[in-house]
């Protein structure tokens, strides 16, 4: 198990991830980017965003970064075509 | 320098007390109890899921969490135990442990023989009651939990988690000016809350934004006692603190 760390970039802000997560290999912290950007997105739409975007720098437990996680969320709420 | 006073389950006492009295003779039946008592450092595995314990295990002092953990390593706190909380009571009536239960803080722990505290139970209609109050209200609790992370939005989540900690310790008295020491890692708080620990980092960032909550070190202060209710719906009343109906005269 080594430490990773998934630092999120949005339109707004920057937040480092100083703690990490322990994960058995890389294919873990690919599953674990997805959960975090899944949960980010799915809970910025409920708040009442209309378009979220995310990226998440996932870092090597050496330190370096190991991959960047693009990850984009739209909703928008139109009137529906009359009915013919 | 003088001896320490042997310890006992007087916290659970105290706990049940702060819903009905008991009567004389059963406050002084629990309190004679043989118990063993045990200090371990954070982190420790108390009980193991699968496991047959033969005591119950009451939090002294620091905090405890029960969790399972599922086949893909993955965690889910179910509950934290203050002190005075019993552990495990469960166990005088189950034989397997159904979850895991692990030290998230530098604990002391006072345990009684199941055998001893059912055999009191039998006795003394009054702690049967008690227990039985107890363990129903760890179920409410555990409701809310179920409601916590399956329904409310992840902002709400954590203010409601919170509160309810909060609560809790201030009916323990270890909520001071409304502060109280939170002991419990943002690993620990994302797994009670069923969200990743980015996302938890998130919530409690923006709590703190808002000047709901302050933290320093391990403590959390509460500053706004009504925005965190209205965000979170929380409502004491889960935690049952009128105590238990009347009952008839033993």
């Amino acid at each position: 198990m080594e430490r990773y760390h998934f630092h999120v970039q949005n339109d707004t802000s920057y937040m480092r991830d100083e703690s990490g997560m322990l994960l058995p290999d890389r294919a873990a912290a690919d599953r674990q980017a997805r959960e975090i950007a899944a949960g980010i997105l799915a809970d910025e739409l409920v708040q009442g965003q209309g378009a979220v975007h995310l990226l998440i720098t996932i870092d090597h437990p050496d330190g370096a970064p190991l991959a960047i996680v693009s990850a984009t969320a739209m909703l928008k709420i139109g009137a529906a075509p009359p009915l013919q | 320098m003088s001896a320490r006073t042997p310890l006992t389950l007087a916290r659970f006492v105290a706990k049940l007390e702060r819903r009905a009295p008991l009567p004389d003779r059963e406050r002084a039946a629990l309190l004679a109890l043989p118990v063993e008592t045990r200090r371990h450092d954070a982190a420790r595995e108390l009980i193991r899921e699968g496991e047959r314990p033969w005591r119950c295990s009451m939090v002294e002092s620091g905090v405890i969490s029960s969790c399972r953990i599922l086949r893909d390593g993955s965690r889910q706190i179910l509950s934290f135990h203050l002190p005075g909380d019993m552990v495990d009571l469960q166990s005088a009536l189950m034989p397997v442990a159904d979850r895991s239960a692990h030290a998230l803080s530098a604990v002391t722990i006072v345990s009684v023989a199941q055998d001893d505290l059912m055999a009191l139970a039998v006795r003394f209609p009054a702690i049967l009651r008690a227990l039985w109050f107890d363990t129903l209200t760890d179920a409410a609790i555990q409701r809310e939990w179920t409601i916590n992370v399956g329904r409310r939005t992840a902002r709400a989540r954590t203010a409601h988690l919170l509160l309810e900690f909060a609560s809790r310790m201030e009916a323990i008295g270890l909520l001071v000016d409304d502060s109280f020491e939170f002991p419990i890692t943002q690993a620990g708080l994302a797994d009670a809350l069923g969200l990743t620990h980015v996302h938890t980092n998130r919530m409690v960032q923006w709590l703190r934004s808002q000047h709901y909550i302050r933290t320093v070190g391990r403590m959390v202060t509460i500053e706004n006692w009504a925005e965190m209710r209205k965000l979170s719906g929380f409502d004491r009343a889960y935690l049952h603190p009128e105590g238990p109906r009347a009952g008839p005269a033993a």
